[in-house]
């Protein structure tokens, strides 16, 4: 008999469902009544909420929610698995990428003061065991997606703390610059998210940048590609080279730089690739600079991140983290000798002037020639 | 019918990845038929054509039916169910 009045609940007004009460039929005058209840009830909660100052401190603090996929490839019928204080699952997917949520949203808040991904308090939303042997982890715009692995090459993509770094990373950059995800400002898009994926790393390890391994997904291989990673920061082209996997093709200067197609066959221009020249120029900057990465260099990183605009390219970000090392610490500081210094190193000239296109160094561009 | 599917993208877009070869052929007469059923399925009703989200994976199914070839492309998070069955179909049967 509830059935039909059950939507009463959230749609009718109060003065109908007064009237209702009126009703000669007693299932409408119960129905009313129920949800004049339950609304009155709602609104009471909600005010001592408010009083008490607790929905203050809700609203904004860490949520986050692990649902299982239950090795479907849709999310809608996923299941809560474990939300924010809620306690151990049985499930280790389930813990690893609630820890990793958890490390991801501390590390943001402690370094950057940014309240999770809009900085305006937005839920941490995970699905783990997508889809059977699934061999990825992405975001798709409001949540992060876990595949658990083939078990050959790739194992549970919740194990790795900066693969979750980095898919965050994605909704950072989102809801920032929001760099469009093709070509230059795809491949700055990229690297915007092996750099935050790699601080939350050595952030949680409390590493130096000397002491860093500055690669990405190392932890998502199985033991047969032990030593593997998707990713080297420090040197680019060398994260893995064998028979299963092929070649790191990643390039560290821009006379390397891989002119691909702006299809899904050319990865977009190479955004997975050409990242490997930022990435460097970013591990270059933190190995100057030295001490915690996460310091002086993350912080010039992130605010030429919010200076930019979706299409930046290459030397356009270079400008803009020029521009704010030298209004942070001075012209002639060491912060801006050091990126000017990192950048040139991976042949882009970096200038307090926005550029309209990437611009290799006379030597690059010679080279580049030949 | 010849199916040819093909996955790029991910956070590992650059590992190598092969294609993957199903030919109705090796198939058992009801399994060609629901392998035809899904690649005509798919063709009527594509997935809706929008911008890649990061690290998406995105795929194409190149399809030689003797008379025609043509392709069925989309993006992971807005696949139609039985483009998922179809891709499930080629990856399970090789």
């Amino acid at each position: 008999m509830r059935a039909p009045f059950g939507c009463l609940q959230c749609i009718v007004p109060p003065h109908i469902l007064r009237h209702m009460l009126k009703s000669r039929d007693p299932r409408v005058r119960e129905a009313a009544l129920r949800t004049l209840l339950a609304t009155t009830h709602l609104r009471a909660e909600r005010l001592l909420l408010q009083r008490s100052g607790f929905l203050a401190n809700v609203v904004g603090s860490k949520r986050r929610t692990v649902f299982d996929c239950g090795h479907s490839e849709s999310t809608d019928a996923a299941v809560v698995k474990r939300s924010e204080g809620g306690s151990k699952s049985s499930d280790r997917s389930v813990n690893d990428a609630y820890d990793g949520l958890g490390d991801t949203y501390d590390f943001w808040k402690a370094v950057f003061q940014r309240n999770s991904i809009d900085d305006r308090g937005m839920r941490l939303d995970g699905y783990v065991h997508y889809g059977n042997a699934y061999n990825n982890a992405f975001w798709n715009g409001r949540q992060m997606i876990f595949g658990d692995g083939d078990g050959v090459l790739f194992t549970d993509f919740t194990g790795s703390l900066d693969v979750i770094g980095h898919e965050l990373g994605h909704g950072i950059t989102q809801y920032t610059a929001n760099l469009a995800y093709h070509n230059q400002s795809g491949a700055l898009n990229e690297s915007m998210s092996d750099v935050f994926g790699s601080l939350v790393k050595q952030w949680h390890r409390k590493q130096t940048a000397k002491a860093a391994d500055w690669l990405i997904g190392a932890d998502i291989f199985t033991p047969r590609h032990e030593g593997d990673a998707l990713r080297s920061m420090k040197a680019p082209g060398t994260a893995y080279d064998n028979p299963d996997m092929g070649k790191d093709p990643q390039p560290a200067h821009m006379k390397d730089f891989v002119k691909m197609a702006d299809t899904e066959e050319g990865d977009w221009g190479g955004v997975h690739i050409n990242s490997g020249i930022p990435n460097h120029a970013f591990y270059l900057l933190a190995t100057a600079l030295g001490g915690h990465s996460w310091e002086a260099a993350g912080h010039i990183w992130f605010d030429a991140l919010r200076q930019s605009d979706a299409k930046v390219d290459f030397a356009g970000f270079a400008a803009h983290t020029y521009t704010v090392a030298a209004t942070k610490y001075g012209p002639a500081s060491h912060e801006v000798s050091s990126v000017e210094a990192a950048w040139n190193q991976v042949g882009i000239a970096a200038t307090a002037a926005p550029r309209r296109r990437a611009k290799a160094t006379p030597r690059a561009r010679a080279k580049a020639r030949v | 019918m010849r199916v040819c599917l093909k996955a790029f993208g991910g956070i590992a877009a650059t590992v190598r990845r092969t294609a993957i070869v199903l030919d109705d052929s090796q198939l058992d007469a009801a399994s060609a038929a629901r392998l035809r059923r899904l690649v005509s399925s798919v063709r009527v009703n594509p997935p809706r054509t929008r911008a890649v989200h990061p690290d998406e994976m995105s795929y194409a199914v190149d399809i030689d039916d003797g008379k025609d070839h043509y392709e069925l492309r989309g993006h992971e998070a807005s696949l139609t169910p039985d483009f998922r069955e179809l891709i499930q179909m080629v990856r399970q049967a090789t």
